[in-house]
């Protein structure tokens, strides 16, 4: 990708839990204004780098940097006027209902008595209305469907209006339609609102439809980078997912596609 | 795999039988008299001294055999349930079992002794099984969470203990005697007891053996064990009445012990044993050495000074194992429980402040009834008030404005003190049936209290509130920095907590046992407001003054804390500083609080939920009303506890634990319903 | 605020006590000024209510009254109905207190502690501890405590008349004692208690107050282990039995089943005091108490063993 300006990067970045090293050497840019789609097979770090990219965990070696300066230093508040994370599988407490939660996203916006601006209820009115759940923000999250809950989660991320938005597994729990309300409402954030998003999906080809850049990741390290059409190749997923797979052209978007077959013997303990 | 990780099995199993062997050997030599092992074995020939004999057959020996059943009882207990609850951090003490046998006995020697005469191992047993079945519907029943069964056991032993210790405090001269039980005692009469305890041992652990199979595949996990065609329920039943029958006889013989049977399953495993059939003899075993060395210890303590109780020496072992347990773990959760198990309104009723106005009329109105309708000398609200304006004679005026006015308000900022700082610790460890004394404060106090006395029995009251405050801010700093190594995470500050509590209980309970004949230890553990006056109003109002206002500051922080650690994260949340600072603030306010009280339990684990009810999430409003309803129940509770026995009064303390155990079963049984 | 109020309220109520000379009294809590002569003394502590009793003057108030109705049932001089119950020794009920006035209170210096600011804006307080450190003789600290309230009260005469009539009953007692051979003799005394596990048997030491009293009575003192002086007994089981078997053993029955119990072991069949006829049981008395309580235990010692 060249000279595209980089809105997050993370350098030569070395990350263990207790002492146990899951992500070693690893160097990833983040486009700015661009969507970058994560891939990787399950345990082989994508939660944990988009962790450490937003500063929720301190890399043992490396440096994560957010315009050319180290995030580990700047305050957690500062960084999260910046960069939103969604995480995977969070939990609220519960009887918090759908508006509290998606007023939450405003938290660090807000200074330490916390009052309610203007510019706060646009943002969350903004997020409810963009998420479709207008109908239902008085209710409890607690008693929302799977896919609901995710959309009020997503408001949330949306509410704290961060120019970086990360992702994990946005379209989990999601219904076909949903899941392509999601990509859609990802991909007009992006569009309308120039928001740089880092999304991790299992989804190979909706990864494929949706980002312009794409992270394969394997056993902590990145395999392959690189736009669609580069990145989603048969030698791909044989490395990363160690399956065989027909690469296809979907006609109506001209993105790759791929048709899994079988997986190849793997040598796992 | 499994069977490498087995391979330690037989020699484990040999070391335990040799190092049983030895321990038992040296626990008969010790006693009141200390004897050779040559004695000891001359006394097992046939032309022994007829002395020497019976004391070896009929003391040494049955108090040795109890020890061992005992402790394989309480070691095989402790491995089951950390199997069947998967959880490596529960063992039998903690389900409250000891806790409900001792109010039982209480309850008998003081009001029925011939019942406790009659069936004692029945009543224990009852007295075990209904404070199971309190925890088990405290935790939520069936949808309990491990975590949340550790805390609903540690709340049911607070309020059997409150009960029984506000008995034990009306009935001195029993107290006395009975006090000894709470220690744990392996000390025998002949050989009623070991022959009343091993029918039951063995057949239980005979029973248990047959399930290890099953057990080793539950340890898969439910579901899998179930697709693998097995019954799951039921061998979760069986080992479950196993060990309360195990524990409920243990209990019975020899009183309650900690800790055996959480530390000899870890010992067993840290050989790398792992499937039962080697697991449960192992721990049978090594909690028999445990016991039965901790026993020996007492003894030869015993020689120099007086015999401290086995269970204060097996938890001074026990909790520092526990300590290292938890802090070297890797398996621990975010320990992430609902804040609210007890179901909530998205939308407060009526808006906050009207509510809080009304609970402020409530505060006013419990104020005016302390003023009023006390115990003492009957006088009536027209005197009250002629007395407040400085009129009417000189002793009600007296009565009104130098006891009554400062005793309430001492209990209404007690009662707040301790309701905010349940709040604030609530959401710092995200856990709903927290409060103060989960992070030592109470058990500190105590502690702190009780060693000031033994150095220096007659420190005057306000040296022994220092005292209190000191131990109760020793033991959270303590719990705090130990956990900090591990982000302050819930689930490690609570078992923490549970770890350094022991430790202050272990320090309690010798010192207790030690002062029983020569003062009313027991006065200084169960918190009250008698005789409080004005300098304890001059202690609590600026300090609610103080940290309140630093909590209402803290609080839109704190309200964040309630999601998990990422997303509050993710927020631009500090989360270990946060939980840090609500810590802090809740650990100061309930240590100010006990230092002019005494322990007093439930006020901060209850208010917060009532305050949840009406008003929801938001944390200012809900610092508020808990304050102010923590103040209403503690103020009715000092009314009450002077009205029941006049002109006697019953300590503050247990009366808020009668009122707060139902409306806390009303809570669970209200959000069950919806 | 307190000062303030207190003044206030002093300076109303009649007759102020301030006004009589004060002389300085002093006590296990420090030294206190008592003014004049007190008439009207509330008592905290049972055994300052059996002192009161035998100086001849009773208590305008008392707390633990209850239990003291109970345990010394029978027991003369008795606290008359005009007495008032102050609820508990521990937590005395201080409003009826100060409504009763007195002019000095007296309590057991270990629960006193607790609340001495509040006793004290009432009245002089005077604490005492029973326990003196350092294991010093039990009945000597009793006799000392006695004297010292006598001397505030003004009532020397009535304690030296009460002491003396003590030790006359233990004279009278000592030689019925002798008649029926137990001069000189080794004894112990137990209290036997059922426990958890049968039968505990708590031993009183050389310098426990029973113990002083079998020696005023002309016995030997059989148990002295330094390590219990401080508490003046020692909680165990008849295990202990053996090393005393020498001695004559007498027990208090604290409860029907422990003694049961404690007979029921083999132990105690083989014990030479059992098996010579030497173990004998007195009725059972607390011994938390005072001057009274001495007299009334030395007159049942020596009614179970000298009838
Ligand atoms: N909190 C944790 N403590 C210890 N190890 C962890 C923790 N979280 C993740 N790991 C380990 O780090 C490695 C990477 O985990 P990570 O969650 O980043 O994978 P992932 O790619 O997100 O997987 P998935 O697709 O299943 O979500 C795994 O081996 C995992 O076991
Ligand atoms: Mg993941």
């Amino acid at each position: 990708m060249g000279n595209a300006p980089i809105a997050l990067e993370g350098r030569a970045l070395d990350i263990a839990y207790a002492g146990r090293r899951v992500i070693e050497g690893l160097s990833v840019a983040v486009p700015a204004g661009g969507i970058t789609a994560l891939i990787g097979p399950n345990g082989s770090g994508k939660s944990t780098l988009l962790r450490v990219l937003a500063r929720l965990m301190r890399p043992e070696g490396g440096e994560v940097l957010l315009d050319g300066q180290a995030i580990h230093r700047l305050p957690t508040r500062q960084v999260a006027r910046r960069i939103g994370l969604l995480p995977q599988g969070p939990l609220a407490p519960d009887g918090l209902s759908v508006r509290d939660l998606v007023g939450y996203g405003r938290f660090p916006h807000q200074g330490l008595l916390g009052g309610v601006s203007a510019e706060d209820r646009e943002a969350i009115d903004r997020a409810i209305a963009l998420t479709g759940l207008r109908e239902l923000q008085e209710t409890a999250v607690d008693r929302l469907s799977g896919g609901q809950r995710q959309r009020a989660w997503i408001a949330m991320a949306i509410a704290q209006r961060t120019e970086t938005l990360l992702l994990d597994e946005p379209t989990t729990f999601l219904d076909l339609a949903h899941q392509m309300e999601v990509m859609n409402l990802l991909e007009r954030l992006n569009r309308e609102e120039g928001r740089s998003i880092v999304m991790v999906l299992h989804d190979i080809n909706q990864a494929a439809r949706h980002a312009g850049h794409m992270v394969a990741l394997r056993d902590g390290r990145i395999l392959m980078e690189g736009a669609p059409e580069a990145v989603v190749t048969a030698g791909m997923l044989r490395a990363v997912f160690g399956i065989e797979a027909e690469i296809m052209t979907d006609p109506a978007t001209g993105r790759p596609w791929c048709l899994p077959r079988r997986p190849i013997g793997r040598d796992e303990e | 795999m499994e069977a490498n990780a087995d391979r330690g099995g037989p020699a484990m199993l040999l070391t335990g039988m040799l190092v049983l062997a030895l321990l038992a050997a040296t626990n008969v030599a010790h006693g009141e008299t200390n004897l050779s092992l040559a004695q000891v074995l001359s006394a097992l020939t046939r032309d022994a001294d007829p002395l020497l004999r019976d004391m070896v057959r009929d003391f040494r020996l049955p108090r040795a055999v109890v020890g061992l059943l005992g402790g394989a009882a309480l070691g095989v207990s402790g491995a089951l349930l950390q199997s069947v609850l998967r959880n490596p951090m529960v063992s039998p003490g903690i389900l409250g079992i000891s806790a409900g046998s001792h109010l039982f006995i209480v309850l008998a020697t003081v009001f029925a002794p011939w019942l406790l005469n009659l069936a004692p191992l029945p009543l224990t047993l009852a007295g075990g099984w209904m404070a199971v079945a309190m925890v088990w519907l405290l935790a939520g029943g069936r949808r309990a969470s491990p975590l949340r069964i550790v805390l609903a056991g540690l709340i049911v032993s607070m309020t059997l203990g409150g009960i029984t210790s506000a008995v034990l405090v009306m009935n001195e001269t029993e107290a006395r005697f009975l006090l000894a039980w709470s220690g744990g005692m392996l000390r025998q009469n002949g050989w009623a007891g070991a022959s009343f305890a091993w029918p039951w041992i063995l057949g239980c652990l005979a029973l248990v053996m047959l399930t290890a199979r099953q057990l080793d595949l539950s340890m898969l996990g439910e579901e899998t064990a179930r697709a693998l065609g097995q019954r799951t329920r039921l061998v979760v039943l069986a080992c479950l009445g196993a060990v309360l029958v195990l524990t409920g006889v243990v209990v019975a013989v020899a009183g309650p012990i900690g800790f055996v049977g959480l530390v000899a399953p870890h010992l067993v495993k840290l050989a790398g044993i792992r499937r039962h059939a080697m697991l449960l003899p192992a721990s049978a075993i090594w909690g028999a050495a445990l016991l039965l060395g901790a026993d020996t210890l007492t003894h030869v303590f015993g020689s120099l000074t007086r015999t401290p109780p086995v269970g204060a020496i097996t938890a001074a072992i026990g909790a520092p194992w526990l300590l290292w347990l938890v802090l070297r773990g890797r398996r621990h959760g975010a320990g992430f429980a609902p804040m609210t198990p007890f179901g909530v309104r998205p939308r407060p009723l009526l808006p906050w402040p009207l509510t809080a106005g009304l609970l402020g009329l409530g505060v006013l109105g419990t104020l005016l009834l302390g003023l009023t309708v006390v115990g003492g000398l009957p006088l009536s609200p027209g005197t009250v008030l002629a007395a407040l304006a400085g009129e009417g004679s000189a002793v009600a005026q007296r009565i009104v404005l130098e006891f009554r006015l400062p005793r309430i308000l001492a209990a209404l900022l007690a009662g707040a003190c301790f309701a905010v700082a349940g709040a604030l610790i609530q959401d710092a460890l995200r856990n709903p049936l927290a409060d103060a004394s989960v992070i030592g404060v109470n058990a500190g106090a105590s502690a702190g209290v009780l060693l000031l006395l033994a150095a220096w029995p007659l420190a005057a009251g306000p040296v022994v509130s220092a005292a209190a405050l000191a131990g109760g801010l020793a033991a959270a700093a303590a719990i705090f920095g130990l956990a900090w190594r591990r982000r302050l995470m819930p689930a490690i500050l609570i078992l923490t907590g549970i770890a350094v509590g022991a430790i202050c209980g272990a320090i309690v309970q010798i010192l207790v046992l030690d002062g029983r004949f020569t003062g009313s230890p027991l006065v200084w553990l169960i918190g009250g407001l008698h005789a409080r006056g004005w300098p304890a109003v001059q202690v609590l109002a600026p300090a609610l003054a103080l940290l309140l206002p630093l909590g209402l500051l803290l609080a839109r922080r704190v309200e964040v804390l309630a999601f998990d650690d990422l997303t509050a994260g993710s927020l631009g949340l500090d989360v270990g500083r946060t939980r840090l600072g609500a810590g802090l603030v809740g650990v100061a306010l309930a240590a100010i609080a006990v230092s002019q009280t005494g322990p007093i339990g439930y006020v901060g684990l209850v208010a917060p939920h009532a305050a949840r009810l009406l008003t929801g999430h938001r944390m200012r409003p809900l610092l508020l009303l808990a304050g102010l309803i923590g103040a209403i129940l503690l103020g009715l509770a000092d009314i009450a506890a002077r009205l029941v026995v006049r002109p006697a009064e019953v300590p503050a303390g247990a009366v808020v634990a009668l009122i707060g155990a139902p409306y806390l079963l009303y809570l669970i049984h209200r959000s069950d319903r919806s | 605020m307190t000062r303030l109020t207190r003044r206030l309220l002093l300076g109303a109520l009649p007759g102020g006590a301030g006004l009589a000379a004060a002389r300085p009294v002093e006590h296990a809590l420090g030294v206190t000024e008592v003014p004049g002569t007190p008439r009207r003394v509330a008592t905290l502590d049972n055994r300052h209510t059996e002192n009161l009793l035998a100086l001849g003057l009773p208590p305008v108030g008392a707390a633990g009254l209850r239990r003291y109705r109970q345990i010394m049932a029978g027991v003369e001089p008795a606290p008359g109905p005009e007495v008032t119950d102050l609820g508990q020794a521990d937590t005395p009920n201080i409003e009826l207190l100060l409504a009763l006035a007195p002019e000095l209170i007296i309590g057991n210096a270990r629960s006193v502690q607790r609340h001495h600011a509040a006793l004290s804006s009432i009245a002089p307080v005077l604490a005492y501890d029973p326990y003196p450190p350092g294991g010093a003789n039990l009945y000597d600290a009793m006799l000392v405590h006695f004297r010292a309230i006598a001397e505030v009260l003004g009532r020397q005469a009535e304690a030296e008349a009460f002491l003396a009539a003590l030790d006359a009953g233990y004279a009278a007692g000592r030689a019925r004692l002798a008649a029926a051979g137990f001069a000189g003799r080794r004894v112990v005394l137990g209290n036997v208690n059922a426990g958890i596990t049968g039968a505990d048997v708590m031993l009183f030491n050389a310098n426990a107050l029973p113990a002083e009293i079998l020696r005023r009575l002309g016995f030997d003192y059989a148990y002295d282990e330094p390590r219990h002086a401080g508490r003046g007994f020692n909680v165990t089981t008849a295990e202990a039995l053996p090393a005393l078997q020498e001695a004559d053993f007498l027990y208090l029955p604290f409860n029907e089943t422990g003694v049961r119990n404690l007979m029921a072991t083999p132990i105690w069949r083989n014990l030479a005091f059992v098996r010579e006829g030497r173990a004998r049981a007195i009725p059972y008395r607390e011994m938390y108490g005072s001057v009274l309580t001495a007299q009334v235990f030395a007159r049942q010692v020596v009614a179970e063993l000298a009838p």
